[in-house]
């Protein structure tokens, strides 16, 4: 769980070009929990999972391949805050490792990049598992300033889970991590039907079948909405987008009335150890600009 | 006798001498089927019948490739499926030992192996057959045999 | 027959050479064409010259067809007129022709292990292309001179009787178990019949009615039942398991365990301990649609009809002991053995409902989807003694439903979770507890979720065609998720409906989940127990899937009902017939014969006991100073051989030295060592 408590922070496209609060969040929140987090200098596209990798699977696992030697160079494992970087970079990382002529024909690739040579050396971590199972909810108790009453609908999304054999981190079918964790900071998880679909974005559905992703995300917010959740908690800026832009849409060309605001778990938790709320950022968002968190103060730990 | 004397000790004489042990159950009944089917291999395979593959041994394994054979084998019944229960595991873990023993003395440990095969599918022995065959020339090749 | 009487002590030393020793070996060797089969690829005259030149060999020849009625003539008269005493043919398998020319020879007088088969067709010359005579032929002469070589040191076997014990051991008192208890017992053997319930009847009795007819089973099982637990010939032990079975065909000694059941026999059933008794537990089998006390008969009609006590939910307030009107009740009762001696055993333990948890889609047990539940948990529903009273009701809020959804192939046909096979039961149950549900409950909707309709053979497809008619209604299509709605608390079934390839969102107040048959929960235990194998998926292994589907991977022990393999009430009552009739067999006729293939202990045995673990058969043990071998569960497999350090135990006719000999005889090595 990060060699000498320091991660490789691998940023990736969304959320240095659209959510920059997701990141300051996020770096308030290792900071706290007395993390380093390293810059990949070098580092670009991880490339996504979905459209890249059914293109070319080669080039797509040499790309992702690239990214990873820069984590193996600063000898720490990548920390991830985007459920498409670490479904690339979590497979491409295991595959590599498991499968010896793979790995030799990424490497070979990977010459002609410069001085890159996969080693199979380090881990990838998405924000989700490492605040939701290695710091954990009963650990994070330690560092909470405040706690944060209000029903929230989880958005799990996709490449966080599954494929369950792969990632080894929760039930997909049943998962409960971030539930558990959302629970420990004080909310309620509400129960909504289908929780467990796709938002909608990836997998070139936006980009090639808008009119398609906007249909499977209108359906998402029915059910969502029909439970009266205070705001979404996701763990993906590009489902984080989506929430956003989608509900945007809705309301533009459905005559809906959505204003749910879209939290990652990053923001929550920097805001609930102690972050000025105001670079929790729904003012610059498109949803929920108005929305106030209720905090409840906790007794201080020492 | 003279014929088959040649046949090992003549250098120019390619053709080869293995010998196979094959149980009673799944090992020859696979050759039987083959045989059924008309599925060819190569001559040099002489099959042996036991009644188990746990009944062959280190001292039979020997007495074959001292005393004319290029390579010596055993096919039994898949693991699992031992009519004496784990005959076939015994013989699998005296061969792989063996292995290790040859590889140790400086020989190819390719001249011995352990198969396993079902009584219902010719390929499983034909296969097996052909599997001999190439660890052989490998071994050969390496000049790591003991003829 | 005791175990004393069939284990004897090793020979070996040179005073007691058979008459196959002392003389000298005249061996005849004869060569068949086969038609073109053999003579087609090899050059059988050239075999037969080379044979002749063999050691010891004094007729050569070869014919068109040995197996003819002239081939087995030549190899009688050899005997006859050349005195040959030793036979060879090389010819077809040995598992073919071996038995055949074996036979021939001891019409002549000569032990019938003097033969030695010589396989020159499916391992010759059917496997050489017709290119290659000459190798073809050079490889068949050294399969003849292997042959020749084995021939030298062939000994004389005897083929034993063995007196069988006459008596069967029936394990598991479902339908199968009962219906070969039955067959058995009216033959006159002695039937030990052993159930781990408290009461005999199995899963049939908790069935509510049985396809194609509709019939109630408990009906149908009765006579069976009570013909059972009457007749003279069966001790029947319910409350039982089977501990340790030793032996082999014929002579199998078993321990079985008795589980105190703390009520004697003298118990008149009139459930006044039930009746006061103070705690409820859910009933097991009820499928927990009802609940009993810790004091309990297992359903109404068990057999026997007595109480049995659940010591780890029992209070021990002792209650049921002040009120019983005969004292039966007694806590102390303990665990007891009976060590049995049978000739067969037949198991037949049934199968498990598979538990439909691990496919977490379904929700199968999760609070707040009271409403899903299994095939067997609705028949208990529908039982007239239910706590529904035979009314078909939501679990949750004992509301009738207005829609019931039944999902097939749970468990079953499925690569991800539960087992592959198809179950094959479970479109007819379906069927059944559908036209049921619409004659208790004619106002509920059915309808069944399925991928393929699997209704084979008379009456089945014909039932099918009733569901359709009297409205039930079919989805093709098999269900991902079934989803409670959080605000309505209404049941969500997601499934395609892959004839109009339409997606469907079925709002349900029940869901039905056809659940696969599984291996019974214990048998890796019993499996092990009995020395028996068990196929991939658990089930205990048939012999051969066509020829003997009854019989076990092991001789004398016998399968009967869905332990083999899922199936349904006919078909096990079908083999629990066949099972009956070959655990008979040996028992009626009184003896089995044995080929005495034995191995021997010469003197230099170390007593290491090596061999004694090897054997798998547990048939070697040290006593006194000695190592003794069980003739009766020997199987001659030579397991024992390559594991002693000094080669001191050898079996008869497959003695390391013979072995040796065939070796030579293949690679033509010299006989000195390298």
């Amino acid at each position: 769980m990060g060699k000498d408590h320091e991660f490789a922070f691998y940023l990736g496209c969304i959320m240095p070009n659209r959510y920059p609060q997701i990141e300051k969040a996020t770096r308030f929140v290792l900071e706290k929990l007395g993390y380093k987090l390293l810059d990949m200098e070098k580092a670009a596209c991880c490339p996504a999972p979905g459209v890249l990798r059914s293109f070319d699977k080669v080039d797509w696992m040499v790309a992702a391949a690239r990214n990873i030697c820069i984590a193996e160079k600063l000898d720490r494992d990548i920390l991830t805050v985007c459920n498409g970087c670490f479904g690339t970079l979590q497979e491409v990382n295991k595959h590599l490792k498991e499968n010896e002529e793979a790995r030799e024909q990424v490497n070979e690739h990977l010459k002609k990049l410069g001085d890159y040579e996969y080693k199979g050396t380090i881990e990838v971590k998405h924000i989700g598992e490492f605040l939701g199972a290695d710091i954990g909810p009963t650990e994070i108790q330690k560092y909470l300033v405040r706690k944060v009453k209000g029903r929230v609908t989880v958005h799990y999304g996709c490449h966080f889970l599954k494929p369950t054999r792969t990632r080894q981190v929760d039930s997909s079918e049943n998962p409960v991590i971030l539930d558990d964790f959302a629970e420990a900071i004080g909310l309620v998880s509400v129960d909504f039907r289908q929780k467990l679909t796709c938002c909608g974005a990836g997998g070139g559905i936006k980009a090639a079948y808008a009119e398609t992703s906007m249909k499977i995300l209108g359906e998402k917010m029915k059910n969502m909405t029909a439970v009266q959740p205070d705001f979404i908690l996701d763990v993906c800026p590009f489902c984080h987008l989506q929430f956003e832009t989608g509900q945007d849409w809705l309301n533009k060309n459905k005559g809906t009335n959505y204003d749910l605001p879209v939290i990652h778990i990053s923001q929550i938790t920097a805001f609930c150890m102690g972050m000025d709320e105001q670079f929790v950022g729904l003012k610059y968002q498109m949803m929920g600009k108005d929305f106030k968190f209720t905090p409840v103060e906790v007794e201080s730990h020492d | 006798m003279s014929k088959a004397e040649t046949n090992s000790k003549n250098e120019n004489n390619t053709r080869r001498n293995v010998v196979v042990f094959m149980c009673d159950a799944c090992g020859q009944g696979a050759a039987k089927t083959a045989g059924v089917a008309r599925m060819t291999y190569d001559s040099a395979i002489r099959i042996i019948r036991v009644k188990c593959s746990g009944m062959v041994g280190p001292i039979q394994i020997m007495e074959a490739l001292t005393n004319g054979a290029d390579a010596c084998s055993v096919i039994g019944c898949c693991f699992g499926a031992c009519h004496f229960r784990n005959g076939n595991f015994l013989s699998m873990h005296r061969i792989k030992i063996m292995k290790k023993l040859f590889k140790e003395m400086g020989y190819s440990d390719q001249m011995i192996n352990h198969y396993t095969a079902r009584a219902a599918e010719g390929e499983t022995a034909t296969g097996d057959f052909e599997d001999i065959m190439e660890r052989l020339e490998a071994a050969k090749a390496a000049g790591g045999t003991f003829q | 027959m005791t175990e004393a009487n069939n284990v004897k002590k090793s020979a070996g030393t040179s005073s007691n050479l058979t008459k196959s020793q002392k003389e000298e070996p005249r061996i005849g060797v004869f060569v068949c064409h086969c038609g073109h089969n053999i003579a087609g690829t090899v050059d059988v005259e050239k075999v037969a010259q080379e044979a002749a030149k063999m050691p010891n060999v004094v007729k050569a020849e070869h014919y068109m067809f040995m197996c003819s009625k002239q081939g087995i003539e030549l190899v009688k008269n050899s005997i006859k007129e050349n005195g040959v005493n030793r036979t060879v043919v090389a010819s077809c398998s040995k598992t073919q022709h071996g038995p055949t020319f074996a036979k021939a020879i001891e019409e002549e007088g000569l032990n019938k292990h003097l033969h030695f088969q010589a396989n020159i067709r499916e391992f010759c010359s059917w496997v050489t292309p017709k290119s290659k005579k000459e190798e073809a032929t050079q490889k068949a002469i050294e399969y003849v001179r292997a042959a020749v070589n084995r021939s030298q040191k062939l000994e004389e076997i005897e083929t034993r009787k063995l007196k069988t014990t006459k008596a069967t051991l029936v394990i598991g008192g479902g339908i199968a178990g009962l219906r070969a208890s039955m067959d058995i017992a009216n033959l006159g053997i002695p039937v030990y019949l052993v159930e781990k319930q408290s009461s005999i009847g199995g899963h049939m009795t908790q069935l509510y009615k049985t396809f194609p007819t509709n019939e109630c089973p408990q009906c149908s099982i009765s006579p069976l039942t009570n013909g059972v637990a009457n007749h003279p010939n069966v001790t029947l032990w319910t409350n039982s398991k089977v501990k340790s079975v030793e032996g082999s065909m014929g002579n199998f000694k078993v321990q079985v365990e008795h589980k105190p059941r703390y009520v004697h026999d003298n118990c008149t059933s009139c459930g006044e301990c039930a009746e006061n008794c103070p705690v409820e537990i859910p009933s097991e089998w009820d499928s927990g649609m009802s609940m009993r006390k810790a004091i309990y008969k297992l359903y109404p009609q068990a057999i026997p009809s007595t109480y049995v006590r659940d010591k780890k939910h029992c209070i021990e307030c002792k209650t049921c002991i002040n009120v019983c009107p005969v004292g039966a009740v007694d806590f102390s009762m303990k665990k007891a053995y009976d060590t049995i001696e049978v000739g067969s055993i037949v198991v037949a333990v049934g199968f498990d409902e598979y538990d439909p948890s691990p496919i977490e889609p379904y929700h199968y047990k999760q609070p707040g989807y009271e409403d899903v539940i299994t095939q067997l948990q609705l028949e208990r529903m529908m039982n007239p003694v239910s706590l529904t009273g035979s009314m078909i009701l939501r679990p949750s809020d004992g509301k009738v439903p207005k829609r019931v959804v039944m999902i097939q192939c749970v468990g079953s046909r499925n690569d991800q979770v539960g087992y592959e096979y198809c179950t094959g039961v479970c479109c007819m149950f379906a069927n059944k507890n559908a036209q049921m549900i619409k004659d208790l409950s004619p106002e509920t909707e059915v309808i069944i979720c399925y991928i393929d309709m699997r209704t084979p053979g008379l009456n089945y497809e014909e039932f099918y065609k009733k569901s359709q008619q009297i409205g039930v209604k079919f989805i093709r299509g098999r269900p991902s998720e079934i989803e409670k709605d959080p605000k309505t608390g209404k049941l969500h079934v997601y499934v395609e409906d892959t004839l109009s390839m339409q997606p469907m969102d079925l709002e349900t107040d029940m869901v039905v989940l056809s659940a696969a048959m599984v291996p019974p929960k214990g048998i890796g235990i019993l499996g092990s127990a009995l020395h028996v194998l068990r196929s991939k998926e658990g089930f205990l292994k048939e012999f051969h899937i066509k020829m003997n589907p009854t019989q076990s991977s092991k001789e004398g022990i016998y399968l009967a009902g869905a332990i083999q393999g899922p199936k349904d009430i006919t078909r096990s009552v079908a083999q629990a017939g066949s099972a009956a009739a070959l655990a008979a067999a040996p028992l009626v006729r009184g003896y089995i014969e044995k080929e005495m293939i034995l191995p021997t202990v010469a003197d230099n045995c170390v007593l290491c006991g090596l061999c004694v673990t090897a054997c798998p058969q547990s048939a070697l043990k040290i006593e006194d100073r000695k190592v003794a071998v069980n003739e009766v569960a020997c199987k001659a497999c030579g397991i024992c051989q390559p594991v002693c350090p000094v080669g001191a135990i050898q079996v008869i006719n497959s003695r390391e030295d013979e072995l040796r000999d065939e070796i030579l005889g293949l690679t033509g090595g010299s006989k000195a060592h390298v």
